[in-house]
């Protein structure tokens, strides 16, 4: 049966609407501009601290954010994509100003107020602290900081201890 | 005076404010200003803290015992809602015998040997550390630096900032001054309101890791009112109401004989 031409007319509408609505359905989301506000965090394969590790950010680094889940957001940087827990995330203003990448240090008017901002508590301090104040222990505070609990470590802890832990339930 | 303070907040926070100087900014724009102090801020202050707290006590000395506290607090640290802080969250064991734990911003939490001897169970370590963790996560030092409490002189802190501001360098009185503010950030007491708020996150965090939060109040019910840890945190009738209360709504693991086992056998390194 050759279609005559209102069919044509009907199949073509209806064509429309599907493409439409399928357009509609497969829109992704909006991605999200966010900022790491922490030296380095492990972006994973999963919603949870136990997936697979699939990557890494630092600080400053401008990453994506599509879906949310919990305090969990799936996010692309790079060639990296996966989930990153919320609180990686930091104040962008903040943090871009710290790092020198903010929009208010081409402000010449107030330049010096951001080189203030910008410097505040940071290496160039602590070197000034310890010159002042030759007997603050920073060595200890370095030994305290090279360790490292890995998560199998947690996991056996928790096994140990018979601790019904929700992470481990991936709840 | 109420530029000296805006500059002050600026070096502390880190933050944008640059649009608004020149204006009058009110309390509102303070507030936001101490609570966007970024992470990495927040690591430097709080490591010349524990550098000066350390200055003068001394980390106890068996591995062991520092690895399971460490361990321990870690584990709670993933069930709270900010693992992450700009480097990692750190937890040790202090030679002191005075019953007394506290946290500095930036992660760094401290139990003292006399807290463990008091201590019955796992389960109450449990509690103190995620009580210390909550205020990190609420940044509680960031509010109490803003509520001028961890700072005994704004004259001179602003100076600091200005003089700071006027030459673009850090100098020897800087060096001073940020001293004196350093000491005050190490000595922070919290406010009752601020205490009620980490007893509330550390209740979640026990019940999401699977300990019994119900040892909160044990805890503080056995140290001495006068003594290190209640002296910094403050007991109060109405803060132990409010623990009962949060707890009559929830449903939580009781404590175990595995955990107790365990932690007798890492008492015996005290």
């Amino acid at each position: 049966m050759i279609p005559n031409k209102v069919h044509l007319i009907k199949i073509s509408v209806i064509a429309t609407v599907l493409m439409f609505s399928g357009w509609v359905l497969a829109k992704p989301t909006l991605p999200e501009a966010k900022v790491i506000g922490v030296e380095k965090a492990s972006v994973r394969q999963g919603p949870n601290f136990l997936s697979k590790k699939v990557g890494e950010v630092k600080y400053g680094e401008k990453v994506r954010s599509f879906e949310s889940q919990k305090n969990w957001s799936r996010i692309s940087f790079g060639k990296i994509n996966g989930w990153l827990h919320s609180s990686a995330f930091g104040n962008s203003k903040s943090i871009l100003n710290d790092i020198g990448k903010g929009a208010a240090a081409s402000n010449k008017v107030y330049k010096d107020e951001v080189v203030a901002a910008g410097k505040g508590f940071n290496e160039e301090y602590e070197k000034v602290y310890k010159s002042k104040n030759p007997k603050a222990n920073f060595a200890a505070v370095d030994q305290l900081e090279k360790r490292v609990v890995e998560n199998k470590h947690l996991v056996d802890f928790a096994n140990s201890g018979k601790l019904q832990s929700k992470v481990l339930k991936g709840e | 005076m109420k530029f000296l303070k805006i500059i002050l907040l600026m070096s502390l926070t880190g933050c944008a404010l640059v649009q608004k100087t020149g204006e009058m900014l009110g309390d509102d724009d303070l507030v936001k200003a101490s609570s966007e102090m970024t992470p990495r801020q927040e690591y430097f202050l709080g490591r010349a803290a524990c550098a000066k707290i350390l200055s003068n006590q001394k980390i106890h000395s068996s591995q062991e015992l520092n690895s399971y506290i460490n361990t321990l607090g870690q584990f709670l640290v993933v069930h709270s809602s900010r693992p992450f802080v700009y480097k990692s969250y750190q937890f040790a064991v202090l030679e002191d015998q005075t019953p007394a734990a506290f946290s500095a911003p930036g992660g760094f939490v401290f139990v003292s040997k006399g807290l463990l001897d008091k201590a019955k169970t796992e389960d109450e370590i449990a509690a103190v550390l995620a009580h210390e963790i909550s205020h990190v996560v609420l940044k509680h030092a960031n509010v109490a630096i803003k509520n001028k409490s961890a700072l005994k002189s704004v004259s001179k802190i602003g100076s600091f900032v200005a003089s700071f501001v006027t030459d673009g360098a850090v100098d020897a009185e800087d060096g001073e001054m940020f001293t004196e503010f350093v000491t005050g950030v190490a000595d922070i007491t919290f406010g009752k309101d601020q205490e009620m708020a980490a007893d509330k996150e550390a209740i979640n965090i026990l019940i999401n890791a699977g300990y019994d939060p119900s040892l909160l109040s044990s805890i503080l019910e056995s140290i001495d009112s006068q003594a290190g840890f209640l002296s910094k945190h403050p007991r109060s009738e109405s803060r132990m109401n409010a623990i009962k209360e949060e707890l009559a709504q929830k449903q939580f693991a009781k404590n175990s004989s595995d955990r107790q086992k365990r932690f007798e056998k890492y008492k015996k390194l005290l």
